[in-house]
């Protein structure tokens, strides 16, 4: 396994002790290792600055609340992701309505001819200037998209992670990722076509 | 012959690591071909960095880590303090 280097600090039993011991500069270093990661990803599920600094803490005041019951399987960072991603479930779901119908499925079928081909191909863009009209709305277009999928999508293109590690995270089979990451995505790309169909 | 309906979904799964070489080429042929195919993948990855963009922007500063940091490892390791700040 990738995650199993002898460099990786954080694999060893060793680290784990430490850690079951409360040893203060072992949990220093954890924290200093993938608070950002984990704050950013809290952030890219949607979350404002005050929710994302509460989960991020708790998920390591959660994590190390049962660090007597972690075995070691899994990746300490696998494990702080999973526990963010329950995190920001409970918060988002607390917050705002985060179940919707998946219309982007029927979307996506009307895009398409019954031959298969593209019924409404996607718009001709500039590079340079698609990538401003993603600048401009992304983060509203992010609203639109579940917590499930948001995760799904931030730890793939912007943590990328290996879909193992995603998978674990989510609890996901890689199926259900491949299904999750497809409508995030094609959710994005709808959502910015309707913003910027003036033409 | 692959249909662009079908390449849409590869696109993804290629993504996860679901494609065999088979499949891999196919969609690579199929691109080779297909403008409008190619415009999807191309918005697609551009809808990536965004992300990745988006995100750099919303990191936190160091000001916040530090303080962060201090609240986790307080709460963690059972420190204590006086009420002049000082641990007890």
């Amino acid at each position: 396994m990738f995650f199993t280097l002898a460099t990786d600090p954080f694999s060893g039993s060793d680290f784990l002790t430490l850690l079951r011991q409360r040893d203060e500069s072992t949990l220093q270093r954890l924290v200093q290792s993938y608070l950002p990661q984990i704050y950013r990803a809290a952030r890219g599920a949607g979350l404002n600055v005050q929710d994302a600094e509460d989960v991020a803490q708790n998920t390591f005041v959660t994590f190390m609340e049962k660090i007597d019951t972690f075995e070691g399987r899994s990746h300490v960072r696998t494990w702080l992701f999973g526990i963010l991603y329950r995190k920001v479930s409970e918060t988002r779901r607390s917050t705002q309505q985060d179940e919707r119908a998946e219309d982007i499925d029927d979307v996506m079928e009307s895009r398409f001819k019954t031959n298969g081909f593209w019924a409404q191909p996607p718009r001709a863009t500039d590079g340079t200037l698609y990538d401003e009209e993603v600048r401009e709305h992304l983060d509203d277009c992010l609203d639109g998209v579940s917590t499930e999928q948001r995760l799904a999508f931030i730890l793939r293109e912007v943590d990328e992670l290996e879909s193992e590690e995603i998978c674990e995270t989510l609890s996901v089979s890689r199926s259900n990722l491949g299904v999750l990451l497809y409508r995030g995505r094609n959710k994005l790309r709808e959502c910015l076509e309707r913003r910027n169909i003036k033409g | 012959m692959l249909k662009c309906k079908e390449v849409s979904r590869l696109v993804t799964a290629d993504l996860v690591g679901g494609l065999g070489f088979m499949k891999k080429l196919e969609l690579r042929m199929h691109l080779l071909m297909c403008i409008h195919c190619r415009r999807y993948v191309e918005q697609i990855k551009a809808i990536g960095r965004g992300a990745r963009r988006l995100l750099v922007g919303k990191s936190a500063d160091s000001e916040q880590l530090k303080r962060m940091e201090k609240e986790i490892v307080d709460q963690c390791c059972g420190h204590d303090y006086g009420p002049d700040g000082s641990p007890r």
